[in-house]
């Protein structure tokens, strides 16, 4: 491989032409014709199910009255915890989160009941019938209230869900010997998902025991599991098909509305359609979780960082969900995985509050540990008078380092390489000009690196099938869902460079339970799976094929249309060999997510590195930021499908730039002060900046994984970023986020009375 | 079917009066709200306060429609639509600043459904620079006569179940300019944090009139603030000068970080009606 390889260039349709192609969905979207789980209004006596939530953040249940809601004409069903079948609990890590409260609700987002109706109104007014009593209990509205000694326990583990100690060397006698130290304390907000599509979709009995859920998910097996335990079901009665969704991000990951359309699916043996409206999806559904994170940060007078240490806090709601996940990964980028840091001491909680649930979102704990890490590094940097690249540059690991844990990862370059690219930018020609009355302009860069797959040894495995129809289609399914963020591409351009076949020649087929399982849509992990399920399948299938071709065949491979020589030519069609064929081939891989060769995985082997530079406008009279250009440069492993590559690192930025600068839920004592985005306010296009994004394809010594997940690497530095570029036009830096202009406007005063 | 009370749209029943003075007569009886674009009345009542049990329908009502340019000022209709005006040339020519304003409601689905009476009822991002404009009210109130008030009386104590009826807009004088700024989080579909508008006349004497609204601040003019400026085309203000100024206008924000800001807008905009 030369340097060359590892040369960054520019991500556009010039440079990429050769694989700058329409997504296999962009017709129908732009026509409007496809369909998500919104549109699953046509079943046969369709009914409309509500569920009745919770009007108090903490609170004992004294008693449930649903006899008038029952009564109330046009009600089909009315169900609570005591129509249950199964496992009244769910959630990915720990099923803690009850279907149906009993005996008392956590969060304003508690379900106590659910109907269904002829009519969403109906269904509405079910729910103002039901009669429960409560009795409000002290809330818990934040993890120093949860922790205090006293505290009411909101399970019987208390409220300390989960803590974290990632530790090597010894960092108090480091900071004794370290020259410049910095402190920092960090927080960030309670972001929410905004995808367009709320959380819905309908479950449909099929007169045989048994239910399909047409739903918005992330993870049709995994919910499918989960839902036959909550509905006493035999898996196979159970189906998942995750339809072409309006976003996920993560939100989706857990379950919503499926326990109880389900139920009352089955009570009513008719179809029942849940669709959460904006306000419900706020209060019921996922967010990012709130961290207040402590960092402090040494380095000798050579500017080589001797010490980190950071202790972080999340705010993770009343229920589990992934919770203990994100704070495994905040704690690994919270140890400062870019850097050589000798001694390191990283603690985190996860803290059980009567909040809104926090669970899986873009970046997963990884986007909020980077922003502290990356800040620290700006301010130390500052105290011991050098540029912060120049920092970075003395401090940053080599390929050939191991991890934070000491374990084999699998880098996909020098980090030096994207920190040079970086300083590079054009984006720092005339950095801080001002035209003297208003605007205040700054550049800032940060660095951020982001694994794929579920990480830490948890189980993570992938499969795929593929097979011959009778018409001779190629029919290749995977169970990942389609949310949008182009998988449906990405498996097309594999399919097509891998078993030789032209795109017309395909049927993919994603996120139906009843096909493979290919693990969760989530981690960044699908574009991984599906190139090392086409590598596996790709010799079986040529086998297979020649088979059936039989003799004469050797020299035949799969190709455009079927079977071709060398040279291309087409010999015998698809068609003709499903017809030839006794037996057509039906072929299924499944294995697990590469996690290298270490006997204990930590964290993720599979890394991506990104370097983020932000251009921003300061206003000076009213402290409002405006972004005015980003430039990133990614190591993410080959581009396979140069539109969705782009859209999915500007798309993740811009959310990034949300969560930075305007995105929070605010919450106090358990209550929403928002509910809806009327107030909570997300970047429109409007704010989108120009942006440019340079990759580097080559992986060092990584032919076997050439391709890597690269959903969520654009909101790894975002924060940071923007975060130097405002102090390097005001001279203010930042430790809260979002960053709200009245209080830029109040510090950059208190720093120029 | 008998439904008991709930807090959906179908118990909402619709009363269609076929004149203003039918409508201001139903409101009054019923206790009910008006209906014109709706567009910020149905978020509210979607949320906790519950549909009403009647609403007065205002949409077949062509004596609140229009927008005509008299002599001295414009004649606007309460139901005239935002997109409506933002699309009628001679009110842009004459009043850029309204347009701009105008602009900045809402998104464009917004601005078709919503009116003008409509922002006014709900005191919306139009009032600081109606208000500069010395914008006046017609209004009538159950079987009672046709008012009309300055908006800044009727901001200050709407008259219950009032309908408006017009929008009286004085044509600015010679040489008067105005400003209007709205500080907002984002670039489009903005809630505003603060919004400040002003009109200067410099001769033959200097009358500043100045106003403020905002995001939980009920738009109202700045009377000290212009007290200070009215009468001394010398004054030159700062910072320090119209803090305590906005303080007494703006008391539920004083020691507020959005006080500064105030003060910061303001400067900009005399400032710029100087050059």
């Amino acid at each position: 491989m030369s340097t060359n390889d590892f040369t960054p260039r520019q991500l556009n349709a010039d440079n990429f032409a050769d694989r700058w192609q329409q997504r296999p969905d962009a017709r129908s979207k732009a026509r409007g014709e496809q369909r998500y789980p919104t549109d699953e209004l046509a079943w046969p006596g369709l009914l409309h199910g509500r569920i009745l939530r919770s009007p108090f953040p903490h609170a004992q249940i004294t008693g449930i009255n649903v006899d008038a809601a029952r009564e109330l004409p046009g009600v089909r069903a009315v169900v609570t915890a005591a129509d249950i079948p199964g496992d009244n609990h769910y959630g990915i890590v720990f099923r803690d989160q009850p279907v149906f409260c009993t005996d008392r609700v956590r969060y304003l987002g508690d379900a106590l009941a659910a109907v269904a109706a002829d009519t969403p109104e109906i269904a509405a007014h079910a729910l103002s019938l039901i009669e429960v009593q409560y009795t409000e209990l002290p809330v818990l509205g934040d993890p120093a209230a949860a922790l205090a000694d006293g505290a009411p326990p909101l399970h019987p583990g208390g409220n300390l869900l989960d803590s974290s100690l990632l530790e090597h060397g010894d960092v108090e006698a480091a900071f004794k010997a370290c020259a410049f130290v910095v402190e920092g304390r960090y927080s960030t907000p309670r972001q929410m998902h905004v995808f367009m599509e709320t959380e819905g979709g309908v479950a449909v009995p099929d007169n045989q025991g048994g239910l399909t859920f047409r739903v918005g998910c992330q993870s049709g097996h995994r919910d499918r599991e989960q839902l036959a335990s909550i509905l006493d079901l035999p898996l196979d009665k159970v189906r998942v098909i995750g339809l072409a969704t309006g976003g996920g991000f993560g939100g989706k990951d857990e379950l919503t509305m499926q326990p109880a359309a389900g139920l009352l699916a089955l009570r009513t043996g008719r179809p029942v359609r849940i669709h959460f409206d904006r306000r419900e999806s706020t209060i019921a559904g996922i967010k990012r979780h709130p961290v207040e994170l402590v960092a402090r940060t040494g380095c000798d007078a050579q500017g080589n960082i001797l010490a980190h240490q950071l202790h972080a806090v999340l705010d993770t709601g009343a229920y589990a969900t992934l919770g203990p996940a994100v704070l495994t990964n905040l704690t690994d980028h919270a140890a400062a995985p870019l850097y050589r840091i000798p001694n390191v001491k990283v603690t985190g909680q996860l803290v059980y509050t009567n909040n809104s649930v926090a669970g899986a979102f873009r970046g997963f704990g990884g986007n909020q540990a980077t922003f502290a890490v990356e800040s620290q590094l700006d301010k130390l940097a500052a105290a011991a008078g050098l540029h912060p690249a120049e920092l970075r540059k003395r401090n940053l690991r080599t390929p050939d380092d191991p991890g934070v844990e000491g374990q084999t990862q699998q880098q996909p370059c020098d980090p030096r390489l994207l920190l040079d690219a970086a300083l590079a930018s054009p984006l720092w020609e005339n950095a801080t000009e001002s035209d003297h009355r208003r605007w205040l302009t700054g550049v800032g860069m940060a660095l951020g690196a982001q694994g794929n797959g579920l990480g830490n040894g948890l189980p993570d495995s992938g499969g795929a099938r593929l097979h011959l129809s009778a018409a001779g289609r190629i029919e290749l399914a995977f169970g990942f869902i389609e949310y949008g963020q182009g998988v449906i591409a990405a498996v097309e351009h594999l399919a097509c460079e891998y078993l030789g076949c032209a795109p017309d020649d395909l049927d993919i087929r994603l996120g139906d339970s009843s096909g493979p399982d290919s693990g969760p849509t989530s981690a960044s992990r699908s574009s991984v799976i599906a190139v090392e399920a086409l590598r596996r399948l790709q010799p079986q299938w040529r086998a297979a094929l020649q088979d059936i071709a039989g003799r004469h065949a050797d020299d035949l491979a799969p190709g455009r249309g079927g079977l071709c020589t060398p040279s291309g030519d087409l010999r015998i069609s698809y068609a003709k060999l499903a017809k030839m064929a006794a037996q057509r081939p039906v072929l299924k891989v499944h294995f697990d997510f590469p996690t290298g060769p270490d006997a204990t995985p930590r964290g993720r082997y599979l890394q991506l590195l990104i370097a983020s530079v932000a251009r921003v406008a300061v206003d000076r009279l009213t402290g409002r930021v405006r972004v005015l250009q980003l430039h990133h440069i990614t190591a993410g492993g080959k581009v396979i499908h140069p539109p969705s590559y782009l859209g999915q690192i500007e798309g993740a930025a811009v959310m990034g730039m949300g969560m930075a600068l305007l995105e929070d839920v605010p919450m106090q004592d358990g209550q929403f002060l928002l509910d809806n985005l009327d107030a909570y306010l997300i970047p429109t296009l409007a704010d989108a900046p120009e942006q440019r994004v340079d990759v580097i394809e080559a992986i060092l010594g990584g032919e076997s994984y050439p391709v890597r997940g690269i959903g969520e690497l654009g909101i790894e530095a975002i924060s940071p970023a923007l975060i130097a570029a405002i102090e390097n036009a005001t001279g203010v830096r930042m430790h809260s986020l979002p960053v709200r202009p009245t209080t830029l406007l109040t510090a950059m005063q208190e720093q120029h009375p | 079917m008998t439904l008991p009370p709930c807090p959906d749209r179908r118990h909402t029943q619709v009363l269609f009066p076929s004149s203003a003075e039918e409508a201001a007569i139903l409101a009054s009886r019923h206790q009910a709200p008006y209906l014109a674009g709706a567009s910020a009345a149905q978020l509210g009542w979607s949320k906790s306060t519950g549909w009403p049990a009647k609403a007065i329908s205002l949409h077949a009502l062509d004596d609140l429609q229009g927008c005509r340019r008299a002599v001295d000022h414009w004649s606007i209709g309460a139901l005239a639509r935002l997109s409506e005006l933002t699309s009628n040339r001679a009110l842009c020519r004459e009043l850029p600043t309204l347009h701009g304003a105008l602009l900045g409601v809402g998104a464009p689905g917004v601005r078709h459904l919503a009116t003008l009476g409509g922002n006014i009822g709900f005191a919306g991002d139009l009032m600081p620079i109606l208000l500069v404009l010395d914008t006046q009210v017609d209004w009538m109130q159950g079987a009672g006569p046709l008012h009309q008030s300055a908006l800044s009386d009727w901001l200050s104590q709407a008259p219950e179940h009032a309908l408006i009826t017009r929008i009286r807009i004085p044509l600015p004088g010679p040489g008067r300019q105005l400003r209007m700024e709205k500080l907002a989080s984002r670039e489009a579909f903005n809630p505003p944090l603060l919004n400040i508008a002003s009109s200067w006349q410099w001769q033959p004497f200097a009358q500043a009139h100045l106003a403020a609204g905002g995001a939980g601040l009920a738009p109202r003019r700045l009377r000290s603030c212009e007290q200070a400026f009215n009468g001394d085309a010398t004054l030159i203000p700062t910072a320090a000068t119209l803090l305590p100024l906005l303080a007494r206008d703006l008391p539920e924000q004083a020691a507020q970080p959005l006080l500064p800001i105030a003060a910061n807008l303001l400067l900009d905009q005399w400032s710029a009606s100087r050059l």
